[in-house]
């Protein structure tokens, strides 16, 4: 028996040992940094809570922490809502249904690099397609990526046009959903919408819980799109956080503080800040599931 | 658990073992008897000494890598003590982890306002003494470049040229709008740019009158032009409220609010930098403030045909004597504290900043040597507007940003807050005040 034991262990030591090394002593090790004072190259030096001392003291800080929740208030229940019509829609018995599902899941394919840049171009102000149009129909063209108002929700635009992975998902569980209880409902007379709310979203909402979950925590990290507008619309590309540090997401302000400043006690501070704060509020969404979330053959 | 995995591994060897056996036992009987084969195999053939490697990470990419490969080889072959192995790694961080885990290379090139930053984290090589026992000479270096590689008194890195701002300015518009000369001062460069400016019927911009773009290059660039110094003379206080900063910002407000700082950040934001669609490059930027590198880019690989002046940035209104004015830098080349073989790495950066290779180097990258003593030399004479930029590299009114730990901090506090200022967001008396007070504590 302990024999077996040796050899499970064995065979699952590849995982363990790349668990143990890869990732639970980079977790350990940035915790311990965010109590120092660490650049990289010499030994850190222990400050106890001076990091986060100092963040509580930074406006840039708050600054990202205020962009970031922007981002992921509204750009989460947004993705969700458009993922979820859509994935109906993909649903429903309609000729080149196939053809549908592709164009939709193409853009999740296109890297997000090429993403950015693409929609930089359709964002331009002067010479983009989006403002061409808006001119043509006589509307106002706003400055899409350079004003501060409108940058993160220029993003938000671009984030939707990449859903794809989000709505196969919803897809899937809409399949599930039996057509029997579609069908009893018609004879009790219910209409689109009573069957929308009354059958498809109790039956799919441990996905939405999911969905939910993992589009919180994927705009509370998120980094690239934003990166990339503010890395080719700035030279200085340093340390700059786009027009008026509107588009300075938590993700990138960590990202300066660990290779700009060479900061490294402080980036690990907001990395453990950034986990924190996921697992409170994963916590929350998951205490407030039961209250919406129905698993089927349940009580 | 280690048991059972120690035998695994035998297992492995063995039956790895078994297929090649023959090749296995010829290779280690080959290594055992390789000393001393080796050791009389260079006695025999005399002073054929192994090369040391020495590795050379470069920040280039592209055809400019190409351009660095062809020196490095023309290294190799001059001499036979040591053999560069170039990479390149167009990402600092890279450069800088690499560093830090022991693993980076022997010498690599960056720019001289990380020179402190660096060199306090103790990531630098001193070089004072190989340049004291090797008698090398420096003194025909621009005092400003070989300063952005010094941090408290010591040499960390050498210059391997200098990089300034001159104003650039399209001769066409600039006839058609009835103007003779280059502006000299703020005032002349306002009242200029103002009539410069050509506006769409939506109120957008035709052609920028102003040298708004790219922004980077006016603030702390325009601040000196205009007599401003972003430390006390004694380095001992941050003064981002100097009067050219004021200057700067304001002359910049006076613009944006003429023609709306809306229609100009669109088209700021619209324009791509020295690109096909660069607005100056396409005739619809009047004046632009830019580099030696410009005119090579334009000429050279754009292939475009653009009739522009070149003239020193205007200077504050009466005060002559601050004009010529304006902010350097320099690409540096340094060796890390923790190089394996430093020896190698100084004899290749004393042979590439030798007058002849340092030449060589800047004619590739069409830019200004950071020694004055080869400005004469023909060959640099092919770069585009040379000359121009030598004589601008004698005024004394060019300054560095502060070289100090939190130099990068303290240039993000200066963008920042002049952004918000020619926004319109506060006045140029805050913007500065902002500065000072939120870089208090950088200069520890």
């Amino acid at each position: 028996m302990r024999k077996n034991n040796f050899t499970g262990f064995a065979f699952a030591s590849p995982w363990i040992i790349g668990f143990l090394v890869f990732t639970l002593y980079p977790l350990g090790a940035s915790l311990y940094y965010g109590f120092t004072d660490f650049n990289v190259f010499q030994s850190p030096n222990f400050v106890g809570l001076d990091n986060y001392n100092e963040l509580m003291k930074d406006d840039l800080f708050w600054k990202s922490v205020r962009n970031t929740l922007y981002l992921t208030v509204i750009s989460t229940p947004l993705n969700l809502l458009f993922s979820l019509l859509t994935a109906m829609l993909l649903n429903s018995r309609i000729r080149g249904l196939s053809v549908y599902r592709t164009v939709y899941y193409i853009p999740t394919i296109i890297p997000l690099a090429a993403t950015s840049l693409l929609w930089m171009w359709i964002m331009n102000a002067q010479f983009g397609l989006l403002n061409a149009f808006l001119g043509w129909l006589g509307l106002p063209q706003p400055n899409w990526l350079a004003d501060p108002a409108l940058s993160k929700l220029s993003l938000i635009l671009m984030g939707l046009w990449s859903v794809g992975n989000i709505i196969i998902i919803f897809l899937a569980s809409l399949q599930e959903v039996p057509q029997s209880l579609y069908e009893s409902a018609s004879i009790d007379g219910a209409g689109m919408l009573r069957k929308f709310t009354n059958i498809t979203v109790p039956w799919i909402s441990p996905i939405i819980l999911f969905q939910l979950i993992m589009q919180i925590i994927n705009n509370l990290q998120y980094f690239t799109q934003a990166y990339f507008v503010v890395s080719s619309t700035n030279l200085n590309q340093g340390a700059s956080g786009g027009p008026e540090n509107s588009l300075l997401v938590y993700a990138m302000y960590l990202y300066h503080n660990a290779f700009q400043y060479f900061k490294m006690g402080k980036a690990s501070a907001m990395a453990w800040i950034l986990f924190v704060m996921a697992g409170i509020i994963t916590w929350v969404i998951f205490k407030s599931s039961k209250k919406w979330v129905t698993y089927g053959g349940g009580d | 658990m280690m048991g059972i995995l120690a035998a695994m591994v035998l297992a492995f060897t063995v039956t790895a073992c078994g297929s090649g056996n023959d090749k296995a036992t010829e290779s280690s009987a080959s290594a055992s008897a390789s000393q001393p084969a080796s050791s009389s195999a260079s006695e025999s053939a005399s002073p054929a000494k192994e090369k040391t490697t020495v590795s050379f990470w470069y920040l280039w990419g592209g055809p400019e890598g190409e351009n660095v490969e062809k020196l490095i080889a023309e290294f190799n072959a001059s001499q036979e003590l040591y053999e560069v192995k170039g990479l390149s790694v167009p990402d600092v961080q890279k450069v800088v982890v690499g560093i830090s885990s022991g693993d980076g290379p022997d010498i690599t090139d960056n720019f001289s306002n990380n020179t402190a930053s660096y060199a306090k984290k103790g990531m630098l090589e001193p070089l004072d003494e190989y340049i004291a026992k090797s008698n090398y000479d420096v003194s025909d270096f621009v005092p400003a470049a070989l300063e952005g590689g010094k941090y408290q008194g010591k040499q960390y890195a050498l210059p391997i040229n200098v990089n300034f701002n001159l104003m650039f300015y399209n001769k066409k518009l600039f006839a058609d709008a009835g103007i003779v000369d280059p502006p000299k001062t703020s005032d002349e460069l306002l009242a200029d740019a103002v009539k410069l400016t050509k506006v769409n019927a939506n109120k957008t911009l035709e052609v920028l009158g102003f040298p708004d773009f790219p922004l980077i290059y006016y603030t702390t660039g325009m601040s000196m032009a205009f007599g401003g110094n972003f430390i006390s003379d004694d380095d001992k206080t941050l003064t981002p409220d100097n009067p050219g900063t004021l200057e700067a910002i304001k002359l910049m407000q006076s613009y944006r609010n003429q023609f709306g700082v809306d229609n100009i950040t669109k088209f700021n934001s619209s324009a791509k930098y020295l690109d096909a669609t660069d607005p100056f490059i396409q005739g619809k930027q009047a004046i632009r403030i830019d580099g030696p590198w410009f005119g090579n880019t334009v000429k050279n690989v754009l292939k475009k045909d653009l009739d522009y002046g070149i003239a020193p940035l205007p200077g504050p209104a009466g005060h002559p004597e601050l004009a010529g004015g304006g902010e350097v830098s320099s690409s540096t080349f340094f060796i890390p504290s923790n190089a394996k073989n430093k020896d190698g790495a100084w004899a290749f950066m004393s042979w590439l900043m030798s007058k002849e290779n340092m030449t060589k180097f800047n004619v590739m990258f069409a830019n200004l040597p950071a020694r004055t003593s080869v400005y004469s030399d023909p060959s640099l004479q092919t770069i585009p507007d040379f000359q121009l930029f030598a004589e601008g590299a004698k005024s004394p009114n060019l300054k560095s940003f502060p070289v100090f730990d939190g130099q990068t901090e303290y240039g993000k506090i200066i963008n920042d807050e002049f952004e918000l200022a020619v926004n319109g967001k506060q006045s140029a008396e805050d913007a500065v005040k902002h500065m000072k007070d939120k870089s208090a504590n950088l200069l520890k």
